[in-house]
């Protein structure tokens, strides 16, 4: 039993949090669209959902919470309680608190510390609150709504009745009919209950792990049907169920009675002892109804009927036409995703890295054995690995959208706080990047967009005493560059501060006073540790809390942080990721005896090394590209690697985050695909290399690290500028 | 889950111990195990107050149990409860399953 729970049980963590999320957006959207009632229900379904799986899962202290939440959203559904941002506000907070007691769950803790019980009592209260107001007014409506216009005589009962034939499989499904029966004790009071097992057949055709069981229940509660309904949410398919309303008029009891498998006269003695019906009254209306049944042998639907009846209303129909439609869509989307295990698929992306590996080795040993028809199987083979190596690569691509829109809440939250009015401005989410990086990248990002709100937008009267509009704005932004993805955290505050920022690099002796810097390299000073204590933080308007942990989580993903700033116009965050941390295109080159290789979304151009470039390069290290300054690096000094100086030396022009440099070495190979393999920790400070690869014939080739050759080589590039 | 099924063969009674979980991950055993304990005896006592759990499946083969028992005229009886037992027989009104 423990097993089957406990793979439920992660995909209910799973699957909750996806609802949270969505709660969250529902919630966001509904604060600028308070007349929206589809978003209500959505709060509503997702709400409902996760009380009903924690439910069923035996996650008392969800369940119970979220009772108190779904009973909120219910009347706002109905419109009881209208839409305001204290509503809004605290749904919220019940949200964080849902999604703490999920992570206890799922830590496997049951009882909560007093700090959380604190918090859930408090929360409990004020949901208490909007619905006791609403409680009295109820009291005044109900009875009006009862008292239908149309005659006949009806039951006196103020109780539901719930017919349940549970599906024979119920069982094997994994789900428990006394679990429903026991939820059912939750939404009111069981004024009577009866368990039929007429179904159960003899003992050699009886199969223990099939339900047999069906019940008839008059229950008490201020439910709607549609609540009642959701409780049986998981076994509607197979099971059938009848719900009637209180005061249903005594014939829909009677219709009831026909509908069901079971003896009428049986089931008529269960509702006069539920209380439903008196026995005079079940007796006359059978008869009525026998005889009326001569008269119209057409069969009418039985959803026409609970209409005709007034039992249900239209809506109600539709609404539950709408859900199913749901459940289909929601199945289809079944269908077309699956959950995987990342492990799995990290193994995949191992094994097609070493499959490419051993296809560029066939390819060589085919190219050894001059065999036309061998080296034509060997390429198309490289080609349809190459194929499964970009296919493969594309399966851990997720859309960076996702990751944006989380933004929207702590946005809003920052803008309550500060008394701020910010706007979020989402671009690009629909950029695609490896999930690992996307969840690598989730935490620097918020530091950035936290600073920013915190510290880059101004106060709205700030901002208008300046001209600016009150509405401060924080763009996010994606795009792809040259084999990275760009984010971008742009806000239209009051920028970095370059005086306060210069003093404060003396101060902590960064940098010399009197020391002429580039903005550039300036504003590279709040990625310092140093830049980061509290106390610096008022002084320098902030900008700089913790960017060095932003900076050195970014770094550790192969990727560079960069800061643009206008003062006084704002300020843009800019962060690049290699795309992919597995395989790359390379390009490889040979310098000596060693070969290296250049991801090839950053090669521009190749060019000879002319004797001219040659001698006039002894002095300066940049030549003249076609009437444009190029500054290179040898990298043969750079790595310091021997061998004889070939004739001809060729410079290979790589581009990356907008600038160019060229790398003399001594022979082209071209294009490799490559298998990144991390160096070991003993290498993590050389720099200039980024990992290495295992070529066809064995060898290994160092992979550049072009940001960081890059920034070695930016004095000459800054010279070069001036 | 485990039964343990014991016959006095002068009396014709049998009594009937289970103690454990009674659920449907032990449900076809117990089927067997307690529909065999019918066969020669004329009285049936069940004592389940050693039952830590019982479920859906295990309501179901007390129900089949005494229906058998009375198909074949034959005392049933469930002499005591554990709370599990108890709990879920009150929840679903079927303390007349105890007797016959």
């Amino acid at each position: 039993m423990d097993l089957d729970l406990s793979q439920a049980r992660l995909t209910f963590i799973a699957e909750s949090s996806e609802l949270l999320q969505e709660m969250e957006n529902s919630l966001l959207q509904l604060e600028s669209l308070p007349e929206n009632q589809e978003l209500i229900n959505s709060l509503f379904r997702s709400a409902h959902t996760i009380k009903g799986s924690s439910g069923v899962l035996g996650i008392e202290t969800v369940e119970k919470f979220t009772h108190f939440v779904e009973n909120l959203l219910s009347k706002m559904r109905e419109n009881e309680i209208k839409v305001i941002s204290e509503i809004i506000e605290l749904l919220l907070e019940c949200r964080d608190h849902t999604s703490a007691l999920i992570e206890l769950a799922a830590a496997e803790i049951y009882f909560l510390d007093d700090r959380t019980a604190e918090r859930e009592r408090e929360l409990i209260e004020r949901l208490n609150s909007y619905l006791a107001c609403t409680q009295r007014e109820d009291n005044s409506e109900e009875p009006s709504d009862i008292e239908d216009t149309e005659s006949g005589k009806r039951a006196r009962t103020d109780a539901w009745h719930i017919s349940i034939r549970f599906g024979i499989n119920t069982l094997k499904d994994g789900m428990d009919p006394i679990s429903f029966i026991n939820y059912l004790l939750k939404m009111g009071e069981l004024v009577h209950i009866t368990t039929l097992y007429n179904s159960m057949p003899p003992v050699a055709e009886f199969d223990p792990e099939a339900c047999y069981l069906g019940f008839e229940i008059d229950l008490k509660t201020d439910f709607e049907k549609k609540a009642i309904e959701d409780v049986f949410e998981f076994v509607r398919e197979d099971s059938s169920i009848h719900i009637l309303p209180p005061y249903s008029k005594v014939e829909s009891y009677v219709e009831l009675l026909h509908n069901l498998p079971e003896d009428t006269s049986l089931l008529g003695e269960i509702l006069v002892k539920g209380g439903v019906l008196t026995q005079t009254e079940l007796e006359e209306a059978l008869r009525h109804q026998n005889s009326g049944s001569k008269d119209d042998n057409s069969k009418t639907l039985i959803g026409e009927i609970l209409v005709n009846e007034g039992m249900v209303y239209p809506e109600l129909i539709e609404a539950a036409l709408d859900k199913q439609k749901q459940v289909l869509g929601a199945k289809a989307k079944e269908a077309t995703t699956i959950r995987i295990d990342a492990n799995k698929l990290d193994q995949l992306v191992n094994l097609v890295g070493e499959l490419v590996i051993s296809s560029a080795n066939m390819d060589q040993q085919a190219q050894r054995l001059c065999d036309g028809q061998l080296i034509e199987s060997a390429s198309i083979m490289l080609r349809l690995v190459e194929e499964i190596r970009e296919n493969t690569m594309k399966l851990r691509m997720v859309p960076i959208g996702d990751t944006f829109s989380r933004f929207n809440r702590v946005i809003r939250d920052i803008s309550r706080d500060t008394g701020k009015d910010i706007e979020l401005v989402i671009s690009g989410g629909e950029t695609e990047l490896d999930k690992t990086v996307i969840e690598k990248v989730n935490d620097p990002l918020m530091h950035i967009v936290r600073n920013a709100a915190d510290h880059g937008i101004e106060l709205p009267e700030i901002r208008n005493e300046i001209n600016k509009s009150a509405k401060g704005k924080i763009r996010l932004n994606a795009y792809h560059d040259a084999g990275s993805i760009v984010i971008e955290v742009s806000d239209d505050g009051r920028g970095l501060n370059r005086d306060k920022i210069y003093r404060k690099g003396v101060a902590v002796g960064l940098i010399n006073q009197g020391a002429q810097l580039s903005d550039k390299e300036l504003f590279r000073l709040i990625f310092e540790p140093g830049f980061s204590t509290a106390d610096q933080i008022t002084k320098l308007s902030g900008r700089g809390v913790g960017m060095d942990v932003v900076k050195k989580n970014i770094e550790a993903l192969r990727g560079t942080v960069e800061v643009e700033s206008i003062e006084g116009k704002g300020a843009t965050v800019r962060i690049r990721l290699p795309l992919t941390m597995a395989i790359i295109d390379g390009f490889m080159v040979g310098v000596g005896e060693s070969q290296y290789v250049i991801p090839l979304d950053m090669v521009m151009e190749c060019v000879e090394l002319t004797e001219a470039d040659k001698q006039a390069s002894k002095k300066r290290n940049y030549i003249n590209l076609r009437g444009e300054v190029l500054p290179y690096i040898r990298l043969r000094d750079y790595f310091g690697e021997h061998g004889n100086l070939p004739r001809f030396e060729n410079i290979i022009i790589v581009q990356y985050a907008g600038q160019k440099i060229g790398f003399v070495v001594d022979e082209l190979f071209g294009e490799v695909q490559t298998v990144i393999k991390s160096l070991g920790k003993v290498y993590r400070d050389v720099k200039g290399i980024s990992g290495a690869t295992i070529m066809g014939n064995g060898k290994v080739a160092l992979i550049l690290d072009i940001p960081r050759l890059m920034q070695s080589a930016e004095n000459i590039i800054d010279k070069i500028a001036c | 889950m485990n039964i343990e099924i014991v016959r006095e063969k002068e009396s014709g009674c049998c009594l009937l111990r289970i103690e454990g979980e009674m659920t449907i991950y032990g449900a076809a055993e117990m089927k067997e195990k307690i529909i065999s304990s019918l066969g020669p005896c004329s009285e049936i006592y069940a004592d389940l107050s050693q039952v830590s759990e019982i479920d859906t499946s295990g309501i179901q083969l007390l129900i089949l149990l005494r229906r058998e028992a009375q198909a074949q005229g034959k005392r049933f009886r469930i002499t005591s409860k554990s709370a599990a037992v108890e709990t879920v027989t009150g929840l679903l009104n079927l303390n007349e399953i105890s007797e016959n």
